[in-house]
């Protein structure tokens, strides 16, 4: 698998209709995550959609530098604040679900989430399979992401999956990586 | 494609696409399920969809209309020109039995015939091309068990004959195979959809599933149906969770 940093990956990887699992370890995680979605925004103007199983509201707010990216651009599907009990903010830009939560209420928010969005979102990103790996089965992982991942390909989306797991060869990944168009590993930092 | 080649016959694209768009003009149609589980969301915008394509459609109903309208008027897949135009025609069951000159809890067997006449003659006079009874049970209450099929069949042939694709909800808990066949004779409808409600703590699922689609291989699977003001959705069930 080719070592890409955020600045070094082709404009084609995030093509709307494109699909990416990165794998990305430890200390490069954070950042690589947060450049990524400065190049899909600040950098392409785009508007999309990001499922957040790791890191609440609050959290994500600080991690992202959300305050700095362009209004609205980036619509959170937070499934984990509620569980940690966080204060929760109402904002525009987040969408509160409970954890561990139905796979079929995060579709059911993404679809809303698009239809809302009259055509204006045209990314995805998850973060992460990692997390999504300890609450649910292989099984349903594999429902999950078969109509996930088509549903996108009709709405041109590009998807971006992030894994953190240092082992590339768990049954999960390697399902993944036979339906989607390219598997990355990020070694962060913007390449200078 | 309800007579209209490439319209779909929901609105709702994935339940389009599951059975095919193929609804043949003069079908008769069941949902059934627990009150509050997405049928009624999911028939009106069959309706919507009649209305869409220019068609005028009606609605029986419980209700008040006005509640109705307001409620149906809170989706954004509605379009405002349909009610004030006359598109959607909305009638309240206790109000018809009015025009036949009785009160619900005043009628007998024999008032049915009259009732039944009735909602032939506005679906008439409409012209309508679609026609939802929501909920079929105050009518089916009026009845003796044996009656049932016997109405839902007139109902069926009469229907069919003016080419009025019809659905009717039922309102029950019971599954399909747990209901008394002499009260509803399955056989008697081209498509029938069951709702369930499952509860997956914290969240409660409103499900649907095709137990038939008369003229399709339909798909057998489960899925989650989502109701909001963007409109009607499915999604795939996916197996019950497992918490690791």
């Amino acid at each position: 698998m080719v070592k890409h940093k955020v600045k070094t990956i082709a404009d084609n990887i995030l093509r709307p209709g494109s699909q990416a699992l990165a794998l990305v370890t430890g200390e490069t995680y954070l950042k690589s995550f947060a450049e990524i979605i400065e190049r899909l925004t600040k950098k392409q103007g785009r508007r999309g959609l990001l499922i957040s199983t790791q890191w609440s509201a609050n959290a994500l707010t600080r991690r992202v530098a959300m305050s700095k990216l362009p209004r609205n651009s980036l619509k959170v599907i937070d499934t984990i604040s509620l569980s940690l009990g966080s204060k929760i903010t109402p904002s525009e830009d987040f969408v509160f679900l409970s954890t561990p939560v139905s796979l079929e209420a995060i579709l059911m928010e993404i679809e809303r989430t698009i239809r809302a969005g009259g055509g204006d979102y045209n990314f995805l990103i998850i973060d992460s399979l990692t997390h999504l790996k300890r609450y649910y089965t292989m099984g349903q992982l594999s429902e999950f992401f078969h109509f996930l991942l088509n549903r996108m390909l009709e709405e041109e989306f590009t998807v971006l999956i992030f894994d953190q797991d240092e082992e590339e060869t768990s049954r999960v990944f390697t399902e993944l990586s036979g339906m989607i168009d390219h598997t990355l590993s990020l070694s962060g930092g913007g390449g200078k | 494609m309800d007579g209209k080649e490439g319209e779909s016959c929901f609105g709702v694209d994935q339940l389009d696409n599951i059975t095919l768009g193929t609804i043949v003009p003069g079908s008769l149609g069941l949902f059934y399920g627990p009150a509050g589980c997405g049928k009624s969301s999911m028939l009106y915008h069959f309706l919507f969809q009649g209305a869409r394509t220019n068609d005028n459609v009606c609605l029986i109903t419980n209700e008040p209309p006005g509640r109705l309208s307001t409620h149906i008027s809170s989706f954004n897949t509605h379009q405002a020109n349909w009610l004030k135009d006359g598109y959607i025609s909305i009638f309240n069951i206790q109000d018809l039995m009015g025009l036949i000159g009785v009160q619900i809890e005043d009628v007998g067997p024999e008032d049915v015939d009259l009732l039944f006449d009735l909602i032939i003659q506005v679906v008439e006079h409409l012209d309508a091309k679609r026609l939802v009874i929501d909920p079929i049970n105050p009518i089916l209450h009026l009845l003796d068990i044996w009656d049932k099929p016997f109405f839902i069949q007139r109902l069926k042939g009469k229907l069919q004959e003016m080419g009025i694709t019809t659905f009717l909800a039922l309102d029950t808990n019971l599954p399909l195979e747990e209901m008394d066949l002499s009260t509803l004779e399955p056989y008697n409808f081209n498509m029938i959809i069951s709702f369930r409600k499952e509860e997956e703590p914290p969240i409660t699922l409103n499900t649907l599933k095709i137990d038939r689609w008369k003229g399709t291989a339909h798909a057998k699977n489960t899925y989650v149906v989502d109701v909001s003001k963007e409109g009607v959705f499915l999604v795939p069930r996916i197996k019950p969770l497992e918490v690791k």
